[in-house]
């Protein structure tokens, strides 16, 4: 119920938004709303939130490797 | 957000202590990795802080009239410029929704166990997201108004645990070993002082540039010597092994404290001042990355946008460090890692551009 609400209170405000500022000529502003606000409604939006991106899943998939090999390489450190 | 109000240096000083000291008592991480060793970490912290401080108001004493985002465009190029401070973005936003968690994990662990994390943090959303609207003198101020009471709680409860210390925890010396020194070192200032980068971005909202880096110096020590006197007091009110076993050592210490026969859990003051200063390290990250996303993604009226990037950090970190375990690993493991370039090598190139650029004006003379 209150990830619907964020999904849908998220997309209205980006709607409304997008509306207004491309009312006072600012077109870019209304794109990058519209975009913004899309983003945030996917991470609530059903099927595909879970699998919406996140910065600790997209640093879990870069780092790892490299945390790996100093903690448990370099540094023997298992904790 | 009111985009021109100032503050002064000694706001941004408190800010800066404010900052620091009501996050980090949180975990003491680096106590339970370090044990007696800790002020190694706490003096490495000291020196690296200032270092990293000294760099960044170096490089905005150079360009007084411009603030760090315009810094970056000039020194390093439009695109090149961007693209660094997508990767600040992002790692601003992992540090913001790590905070938000930590606070919503310590309700949820030992005052309020009924409540969803989510509702709590929506809440925690909401009160930084006004912060972040009603901009960044009310939030200095306010930071002041706080900070006289937060000092006179921790004071006074360090005297009511003085009683409880049995023995000197920080002997016998240097026995910890040299990969936990590393960790603890390098965690603690992963959490605490590589985020001065922050503060460089509100530097040119300061009316005296040249005393920043003397108050700031100020608060680093201040920050450090409270680092140091919590670790101590946990350490030798609670000894190594509670303190290992303790998900909040420092809260599990205030617990201790007792005002007569029936006068008991003050604690719950303190966990009240220390919550609202964590909502200042928040706000504070927030107000910087509402502003810096405002620069890269060129927004001429930021208002707007305000609230959506404040559910941007809520809906972000309702989806982020989920089970406990993994939030303690990646704190760890991977966020002193992913916090290197965007927290001590932007800076740093910050610096080296800084030095060619005045070569080049020294030589053309």
């Amino acid at each position: 119920m209150f990830n619907i609400a964020i999904f849908v209170g998220s997309l209205c405000y980006g709607v409304v938004y997008f509306v207004l500022l491309r009312k006072r000529g600012k077109l870019s502003d209304a794109v990058i709303m519209l975009l913004l606000c899309g983003f945030i409604a996917g991470y609530n939006a059903p099927y595909i939130g879970k699998r919406w991106p996140t910065v600790e899943k997209l640093y879990n998939g870069l780092y790892t490797p490299l945390s790996r090999y100093i903690f448990s390489h370099l540094l023997s450190f298992n904790k | 957000m009111i985009v021109k109000e100032k503050i002064t240096h000694l706001q941004l000083g408190f800010l800066l202590f404010g900052f620091i000291a009501g996050f980090e008592s949180m975990f003491l991480t680096e106590s339970k990795l370090m044990k007696q060793d800790v002020w190694i970490a706490n003096l490495f912290n000291t020196a690296a802080g200032l270092a990293l401080f000294w760099i960044i108001s170096f490089v905005q004493r150079q360009f007084p009239n411009l603030n760090l985002t315009e810094i970056c465009d000039k020194l390093l190029g439009r695109w090149f410029s961007k693209v660094l401070l997508c990767v600040y973005l992002l790692n601003n936003l992992e540090t913001i929704s790590g905070g938000f968690r930590a606070v919503s994990m310590f309700y949820t662990t030992v005052i309020l166990p009924n409540t969803s994390s989510d509702y709590l943090i929506f809440l925690y959303a909401a009160c930084s997201t006004y912060a972040v609207y009603i901009g960044l003198g009310t939030l200095a101020r306010t930071n002041l108004v706080i900070l006289p009471f937060f000092l006179l709680g921790f004071l006074v409860t360090c005297l009511f645990i003085i009683p409880e210390i049995q023995t000197n925890p920080f002997l016998p010396q240097l026995k910890s070993s040299l990969p936990n020194r590393l960790v603890g070192s390098m965690h603690l200032f992963t959490f605490t002082f590589s985020q001065v980068i922050t503060f460089g971005f509100l530097m040119s909202r300061v009316e005296n540039m040249k005393k920043i880096f003397p108050s700031c110096a100020i608060a680093i020590l201040m920050t450090n010597i409270y680092l140091i006197m919590i670790s101590y007091l946990t350490l030798s009110s609670l000894g190594f092994n509670y303190v290992q076993t303790s998900t909040y050592p420092f809260f599990s210490t205030i617990q201790m404290v007792k005002f007569g026969e029936y006068l008991e859990r003050i604690e719950v003051l303190l966990v009240g001042l220390w919550t609202v200063l964590t909502l200042v390290y928040v706000a504070v990250m927030q107000y910087v990355f509402t502003l810096v996303a405002g620069h890269v993604f060129g927004i001429s009226k930021m208002k707007p946008f305000v609230v959506a990037m404040g559910l941007l950090c809520f809906v972000h970190t309702s989806k982020s460090y989920i089970r406990t375990a993994d939030h303690f690993t990646y704190g760890i493991k991977i966020y002193p890692l992913s916090s290197l370039l965007p927290c001590i090598a932007f800076p740093v190139l910050l610096l080296v551009m800084t030095l060619i650029k005045r070569r080049r004006e020294v030589k053309s003379l």
